[in-house]
């Protein structure tokens, strides 16, 4: 699986990368929203794990300039956050097309389950 | 708290009376002033009566002395007062008779004298017709039978009769007209010192209430700043432990998750039993930290009235199968026989998530107090008077009768000394009662040391939420 992480925390954008790396899949990563969007636009993943909070350029811009430019559905994204984000806003950004939610912290099995493949 | 109506309502009051006591006052004097003129109107109208009696008494006297000339002298010139007294009299008489209807002492003097004018009249034509047709000497000698002048008599009696009359009356008149303007200057003088006393304490009046609201005003300003300071203070503090537990969350991702990926023997190479009791105890160390941020997290909204609250139709019976499987791994683990004695198919509007919540917190503090082996937890729900009743019922310690009521306060356990082995954070009785309470419920508990300890809790169906349910 081609997998795209997004996260301004690098110790977590590490960690998972080297676990999913040895479950098998193809991880890249990208430390903010701006090159996460761009590597989104430019390449095809199976599945991009979406953080929320980041400073700048959120991801919840991320969802908002990929749902106006329509090309949200041609990606798997799963939105990744801590308690920063209600309830209401979440259901929000999965009808303009996100695919699930995972808070933080989660499980790797639980990751790994919901990545597939 | 004074009422700003009743401030409105004292103000106008005290605004009116001023107004309605000088009113009065202008209505009584323009009546006073009215019957002023109405008796001066009657002076006036005495005045014209006596005028009228002299001119009466001046026409006599014209046709006496123009008869008795011609009589003398036997020349026509002589005749001429004699002439325009006739012209006059009688519409002297008519004019007197109306000026005075509404008197009948007059009309009845006047009665009296026209008898009198006429004998005086035909006399004096007797006398000028003795000149005319028997000369000179005859008409003199009836003059001199001083018959005219016994008329004449007659005549200035009545008429000074009729003045006497009118005289008397003048007098009254004038006493009730003088009475009256007394009156309406008492009146006038009165009515004005009333009105001016009732201004000054109606302006008093509002001055003070004017005073008292603007205190009221001040108060309430104040009291408007310091809620919307402590508004902001809310705030701020929700606002921080967003953050606090945003930050304190992030950490713990790459602390699990490491953790994980040591026990994975295909991520990072096999550990020896040390190694993984190690890591073992970093893993339920993260969650019972993460539990903790959770649970500070919904106090902090339990505090400031903001869990959300989304309330459905759903199966009891359900929700009780589901307490089952997920506590299962926990009970097999912690070796509690763990039973569901739920028997009724109960259907109920509530919050399902929530009272998972309460459940999993009631759950997790049997656990930890039942005995190492041997330990059973019951959970039942059952109706009653429309509400459902559930219950979570442990063989624990117990919990001693002292100690019970301290349950439901922040960050209570029961005994310091077990916080070891025990490790709540604390909050979730707190949190059980703010979501059951929020519900529309009440939660309590029946405990007997050595037997064990059941908390009950009651949710209404489709409970009135004390809670704002608006979002956050």
């Amino acid at each position: 699986m081609k997998v795209l992480l997004v996260d301004d925390n690098d110790t977590i954008t590490e960690m998972m990368s080297k676990y999913l790396s040895a479950k098998g899949h193809q991880c890249s990563v990208a430390n903010d929203g701006r090159t996460g969007l761009a590597l989104i636009t430019e390449k095809k993943f199976d599945v991009v794990l979406l953080d929320l909070a980041m400073p700048d350029f959120t991801g919840i811009d991320v969802i908002e300039s990929l749902h106006k430019s329509g090309k949200i559905k041609e990606n798997k994204i799963i939105l990744f956050t801590a308690s920063s984000v209600t309830d209401g806003e979440i259901d929000a950004l999965i009808k303009k097309g996100a695919h699930s939610c995972l808070k933080k912290p989660v499980k790797l099995a639980v990751l790994l389950q919901v990545i597939g493949g | 708290m004074f009422k700003k109506t009743t401030h409105t309502k004292l103000i106008v009051i005290a605004s009116l009376l001023p107004i309605i006591s000088f009113g009065t006052v202008g209505v009584i004097s323009y009546y006073e002033i009215n019957s002023f003129i109405d008796d001066e109107n009657w002076v006036r109208h005495t005045h014209q009566v006596i005028e009228q009696s002299d001119a009466i008494e001046k026409t006599m006297l014209d046709i006496e002395t123009g008869s008795r000339g011609y009589a003398i002298t036997g020349n026509p010139i002589s005749l001429a007062p004699y002439t325009s007294g006739i012209s006059q009299i009688t519409s002297q008489l008519d004019s007197i008779r109306t000026l005075t209807t509404d008197n009948p002492i007059q009309q009845a003097n006047i009665q009296k004298l026209i008898p009198l004018v006429e004998e005086k009249i035909s006399f004096s034509n007797k006398t000028i017709a003795l000149q005319n047709n028997t000369g000179k000497d005859a008409g003199v000698q009836n003059v001199a039978t001083l018959e005219g002048t016994r008329l004449m008599d007659n005549i200035r009696q009545v008429i000074g009769d009729m003045k006497n009359e009118e005289n008397t009356l003048l007098e009254q008149r004038a006493s009730v007209s003088q009475a009256s303007a007394q009156n309406t200057s008492n009146t006038i003088i009165a009515g004005t010192a009333i009105a001016i006393l009732i201004t000054m304490i109606s302006t008093i009046a509002i001055y003070k209430k004017m005073q008292q609201r603007d205190q009221i005003e001040k108060v309430n300003i104040e009291l408007h700043f310091e809620t919307e300071k402590l508004k902001e203070r809310d705030n701020a503090k929700a606002e921080l432990s967003a953050m606090v537990s945003h930050e304190l969350k992030t950490p713990l991702v790459t602390i699990s998750g490491y953790a994980e990926m040591l026990k994975d023997e295909a991520v990072l190479g096999a550990l020896n039993k040390e190694q993984i009791h190690a890591v073992d105890t970093i893993s339920s160390q993260t969650v019972k930290l993460e539990r903790l941020i959770s649970d500070i997290m919904d106090a902090q909204k339990m505090d400031l009235k903001k869990m959300k609250f989304n309330k459905r139709d759903f199966a009891i019976d359900d929700l009780m199968d589901e307490q089952i499987q997920i506590h299962s791994k926990l009970m097999d683990e912690k070796k509690v026989r763990f039973t569901n004695s739920t028997k009724e198919k109960l259907k109920i509007k509530s919050d399902p998530d929530r009272l998972n919540q309460v459940f999993a917190n009631l759950i997790k503090n049997a656990v930890d107090f039942v005995p190492p082996s041997g330990g059973t937890i019951e959970i039942n729900a059952a109706r009653k008077n429309g509400d459902v009743v559930f219950y979570v019922k442990d063989n624990g310690n117990g919990i001693p009768q002292e100690k019970q009521d301290g349950l439901f306060k922040k960050f209570y356990q029961i005994d310091t000394s077990l916080k070891r082995s025990h490790g709540g954070t604390g909050l979730g009785l707190v949190i059980c009662k703010g979501i059951v309470e929020a519900l529309g419920g009440t939660i309590w508990l029946e405990s007997q040391v050595g037997k064990g300890t059941t908390f009950w809790f009651r949710i209404p169906n489709n409970g009135s939420a004390n809670h704002d349910l608006t979002e956050v």
